[in-house]
């Protein structure tokens, strides 16, 4: 299918905490990022990509334009995706992911502006966040792209292909292979049956034997 | 008005060791385990009991009140030595009373479309709340305490499920991750100390109770001070490691076949001997030779 980038703007990543944070020691674990599109007429989402960052959970909200009068509310999407199966490990810590209209739980259609929620609940990870943010929409179906030019219009057969500069004659190549597999046949079916011995002394096979005790007619022994 | 003495080492007083159930003792004869400390504190007036329900409109449920008439908030921690560095590792904390707040979002961001906690909850989770126990929420249907910050790692909270006025019944213990995430712990205050005894105040512990558990670096102290109510699901988890073992009796074990060439060994000295008798008649040759000058 095709796609069209949708030219957006990311805002600057809001961390959400409870309690005083004048006395919270520690580190968000939930961040807000916000995708407007300032000069987009409402449009319909065909795919999100991104590249993660440690994030380990992402939910996403859709303000929609509303048919009736009544404000935009903000609609969730999409419900704790895993990112990364084991928040404590790095499996998926980096991984370039993409989001198609079809794993949403609404539809997409009139999109105003986005809200992605990351979270990561381990306290091994610094910091974390979604890279390379892309939004897409649904691209327009122009009969050039959906039909190539080169299969409307067949070749004739009157010209006979021409001959490539530098290589060699392909049915020439062609005989040399046959040949060549003929003899590899030939030489398989050539192939001896007869067996290889085993280096043994009285059908005993001892490393003991073979290290201390020689047998040669010249040893003292 | 809370005084905090010097900490003062744990053994000194018969009651702190009820406090602590016993735990000091166990702390002090683990290897390694060093500056086991209690953080005494008084105990809290009436007064303060009563103008913490009244500011909050919460009644305090029966086993917290009567902790903080005991002592106003709880402090005990011990230390690892590793190689003359000492490492701070355990921590058990309770807040005291002026500490234990209600939990609400931050106000940093006043714009009217700024990000607020009631993302994180959806009106369509009512669905999973049939067969679920029912988290708490961040806005008026529920009133959160802070118990313990756990050093920045989450925050383990005195609940009140329906919100204000609290009732005492009402109340849960929950683990708030730091993604916000929600884990219940226990019902009653006092199921929750023994709890937090028993961990010993061991590095993430709280996270041994959510889904991902707690993480590798974590498990390790778990592994060498494993706790009294430790989860041995999490050990048996590991695949036990398949090791070969190199047996040298085997490898260079004698076999009788080797006597047999040392027998014969014996037997062709005793062929040698007889190789002197029939060197005899060579002997008499050499005789022989002897008569060769008589015919000179």
């Amino acid at each position: 299918m095709s796609r069209v980038v949708v030219p957006c703007h990311v805002k600057s990543t809001v961390a959400l905490q409870v309690g005083d944070m004048r006395t919270s020691q520690g580190r968000p674990g939930v961040l807000v990022v916000d995708v407007t599109f300032p000069n987009v007429a409402p449009f319909e989402l065909q795919e999100i990509t991104f590249k993660n960052y440690y994030t380990a959970f992402l939910s996403i909200r859709v303000r929609q334009q509303t048919l009736m009068h009544t404000p935009a509310k903000w609609v969730t999407c999409l419900r704790d995706y895993c990112l990364m199966p084991d928040p404590h490990s790095e499996e998926g810590a980096q991984e370039y992911v993409s989001l198609f209209k079809h794993q949403m739980l609404c539809d997409m259609n009139r999109i105003l502006e986005l809200r992605l929620i990351l979270r990561q609940p381990s306290p091994l990870w610094l910091s974390f966040s979604v890279e390379e943010l892309q939004i897409y929409q649904q691209g327009p179906k122009s009969p050039s792209l959906a039909f190539p030019k080169w299969l409307s219009h067949p070749v004739s057969n009157e010209q006979p292909a021409p001959r490539l500069e530098g290589l060699p004659d392909p049915s020439r190549v062609s005989s040399e292979v046959q040949q060549m597999w003929a003899l590899t046949e030939m030489i398989r079916a050539n192939h001896t049956s007869t067996r290889i011995g085993r280096f043994d002394v009285d059908g005993c096979y001892d490393l003991n034997l073979l290290s201390y005790t020689c047998f040669c007619p010249s040893c003292p022994e | 008005m809370e005084e905090t003495p010097p900490p003062m080492q744990a053994g000194s007083k018969p009651h702190l060791e009820k406090l602590t159930l016993g735990v000091t003792r166990i702390l002090e004869s683990s290897p390694g385990v060093t500056e086991v400390s209690i953080i005494e504190k008084l105990p809290a007036e009436r007064h303060m009991i009563s103008s913490w329900e009244q500011k909050n409109n919460c009644v305090m449920p029966e086993d917290v009140r009567n902790f903080y008439l005991m002592t106003n908030g709880f402090h005990m921690t011990w230390s690892v030595k590793l190689d003359d560095h000492i490492i701070p590792l355990g921590s058990m904390v309770i807040n005291g009373i002026s500490k234990l707040t209600q939990l609400i979002q931050s106000s940093v961001y006043s714009l009217p479309n700024a990000p607020t906690l009631a993302d994180l909850e959806d009106d369509s989770q009512e669905g999973n709340e049939d067969h679920q126990l029912e988290k708490p929420h961040f806005d008026c249907r529920s009133a959160i305490f802070e118990l313990d910050s756990c050093g920045g790692n989450g925050k383990v909270c005195l609940v009140y499920k329906n919100g204000k006025p609290g009732l005492a019944h009402d109340t849960e213990i929950w683990f708030l991750d730091r993604a916000l995430y929600w884990h219940f712990l226990t019902d009653t205050f006092t199921a929750y100390y023994r709890l937090l005894i028993t961990h010993l105040g061991l590095p993430q512990w709280q996270y041994a109770f959510t889904s991902y558990g707690i993480s590798p670096q974590a498990k390790q102290w778990f592994s060498m001070y494993k706790p009294i109510t430790y989860n041995t699901s999490l050990l048996t988890e590991e695949p036990d490691t398949f090791v070969n073992k190199l047996d040298p009796s085997k490898v260079f074990k004698s076999k009788n076949k080797i006597l047999i060439p040392k027998k014969k060994g014996p037997v062709q000295p005793v062929s040698g001997q007889k190789g002197p008798g029939p060197l005899a008649p060579p002997t008499s040759k050499p005789s022989a030779g002897c008569g060769n000058p008589v015919r000179k």
